[in-house]
């Protein structure tokens, strides 16, 4: 890999591969309780996404998956470390780390392909080619003929792959998805993740996906980051290959060394709520 | 935070969600009834009240249970009125009516929805203006007019002013709440986009309030038309409402009568010609 980008003025940080697309550096994040008092909800999350790289975050529900995506999205600010983007620091939301939402949230007053021009409509892209582009862009996600729909007139899955495509549209270095495929029936689910696979396949993107399936993250990502919950943090990394992929046993295996260690983190918590209650 | 008018905006929807019940499950009147089919069907039934308001206020004037000067018989009132038409005698009065009742309407929408999303895209100006708004919108057109006749005079400005007060406020009022109640996942998904503040304002805020500021025009004519006629019965020489109020000063009752039946009919092609604007400008209402 020779596309190292550092900026001669801050030294990227030693912790980190100089390879990496995404830093995450001791990202912490403190809400406000009602109370007065503060929640953890991150704690000391470091991480580095490599080019090209699939990440998914597992973890069960609490444990800070989506806060700690929204940060690497610059929608949420953390309290304490940061996160680089081919080592510059990543300080608001934009196009090159696009995120794609569980509700796809596709604005209603736009077509199809109006909703996939959006990026290149505020990025100041002329008419003729964002239509062309985002007419490719469809054609990558299988809605070619469907440019001119209306959003209420598709199906969730094909509002996904609406949404999936106007992602691609931004030519993003690096695609945030915050289970994405969540929303969808057990059918329209294997369908997008083959979409998801093969586009990724396509286009070498760097994804972090967020994901409360563990078959899911096995199915389609390089590693698996499992999450645990309060405070939120990484407790276990595991590498999936498409070799591992191949056999079903050595799959069993790796979804039960996953399970064994969410369930360590489900189990305490059960028992805290029950006492509470 | 501003509020839309908690009674009318209330009212509309438990009558929305009425309908909507009504029709999903529909019951026999009595037994052995059937569900009226086909276009005649659906128009015979829709038809069938109102029929029989119109019948019962006939029998009543014929039989003379009621004094001629006091009731006219509606096929009385709907002869005079066609009169009205084909004379071409109704037409000064409903042309200074619809100017009145559309410069008005039209000024409300143009102060009130670039006022109102503005108010409602900016979380200072909205901390700053409600209490002025909550204090102006609390002054009934009515009582305004002796203000605007003192500073306009008799004629079409102060009709105009008090029409563009009476729609004002629930024009701006729907289109501050709804540029504040934009879906927050629209918005953050918008600013991942690419949009900066400019095109969250005419991309995503705009596009969303248009359902409820719609919706606001609506209750906003409705309010225009009321108070127009009232005003127009006070200090004004011509327009429906001046025709009825003056018909029923020289004891023409038909006369007033088919004047009122006018205005009926009046009321409710403005209303249906807005549910059809609605329809073609925000398809997407209640589909998002």
């Amino acid at each position: 890999m020779t596309s190292v980008v550092a900026s001669a003025d801050r030294p990227a940080a030693n912790a980190v591969p100089q390879q990496a697309k995404i830093a995450i550096e001791g990202v912490t994040k403190e809400f406000a309780t009602e109370t007065g008092g503060t929640f953890l909800a991150l704690t000391e999350v470091n991480c580095a996404v490599a080019d090209r790289e699939f990440v998914s975050l597992v973890g069960p529900s609490g444990c800070g998956k989506t806060t700690l995506l929204e940060i690497v999205a610059g929608l949420q600010t953390p309290t304490r470390g940061r996160v680089l983007m081919d080592g510059e620091e990543i300080e608001g939301p934009g196009p090159d780390h696009v995120v794609i939402f569980q509700q796809y949230a596709l604005f209603p007053w736009r077509t199809v392909a109006a909703n996939v021009e959006f990026p290149m409509e505020v990025a100041g892209v002329g008419r003729a080619e964002r239509r062309e582009r985002a007419l490719e862009n469809l054609k990558m996600v299988g809605l070619d003929g469907f440019a001119d729909h209306h959003i209420w007139q598709l199906s969730g899955g094909m509002q996904q792959r609406t949404a999936l495509a106007r992602g691609i549209a931004c030519a993003p270095k690096v695609m945030l998805m915050d289970e994405p495929f969540s929303g969808a029936d057990a059918i329209t689910r294997e369908i997008l993740q083959d979409l998801l696979a093969r586009l990724r396949t396509e286009t070498r993107q760097t994804i972090i996906f967020v994901t409360h399936s563990v078959d899911e993250a096995i199915r389609l990502s390089d590693r698996i980051l499992v999450m645990g919950t309060r405070p939120g943090r990484i407790v276990s990394t595991f590498d999936v290959t498409d070799d591992l992929r191949a056999h079903g046993d050595r799959v069993t295996e790796l979804r039960d060394a996953i399970w064994s260690v969410l369930r360590k983190e489900i189990v305490p918590i059960i028992a805290e709520d029950d006492r509470r209650t | 935070m501003l509020q839309t008018d908690g009674r009318q905006t209330t009212g509309m929807h438990v009558g929305q969600t009425l309908d909507k019940a009504r029709s999903r499950v529909w019951r026999p009147p009595f037994p052995g009834w059937k569900k009226p089919s086909g276009l005649l069907g659906v128009v015979l039934v829709s038809s069938l009240p109102i029929f029989s308001v119109f019948l019962l206020w006939e029998v009543v004037a014929q039989l003379n249970w009621v004094s001629a000067s006091l009731l006219a018989p509606p096929s009385t009132a709907l002869s005079v009125a066609v009169t009205y038409f084909t004379s071409g005698e109704i037409f000064p009065h409903l042309g200074s009516s619809l100017e009145r009742g559309g410069i008005g309407l039209a000024l409300a929408i143009a102060v009130g929805i670039p006022l109102g999303l503005i108010i409602g895209f900016v979380k200072s100006f909205s901390r700053a203006l409600s209490p002025v708004i909550e204090f102006l919108r609390q002054l009934p057109p009515l009582a305004m007019l002796p203000v605007f006749l003192l500073f306009l005079g008799l004629g079409i400005r102060s009709q105009v002013a008090i029409v563009l007060w009476a729609a004002l406020w629930p024009i701006l009022l729907n289109t501050i709440s709804g540029a504040q109640n934009v879906d927050v996942r629209l918005v953050k998904a918008a600013r991942t986009l690419g949009a900066g503040r400019r095109h969250l304002f005419f991309k995503v805020a705009l596009p969303s309030a248009l359902p409820t500021t719609m919706t606001g025009i609506r209750l906003g004519a409705s309010y225009a038309f009321l108070v127009l006629v009232a005003a127009e019965m006070i200090g004004a020489d011509s327009g429906i409402g001046y025709l009825i109020l003056n018909n029923q000063y020289i004891f023409k009752i038909p006369e007033m009568y088919a004047a009122i039946l006018i205005l009926a009919g009046f009321g409710i092609v403005l209303n249906y010609s807005l549910l059809w604007i609605e329809k073609v400008l925000i398809p997407w209402k209640g589909r998002g």
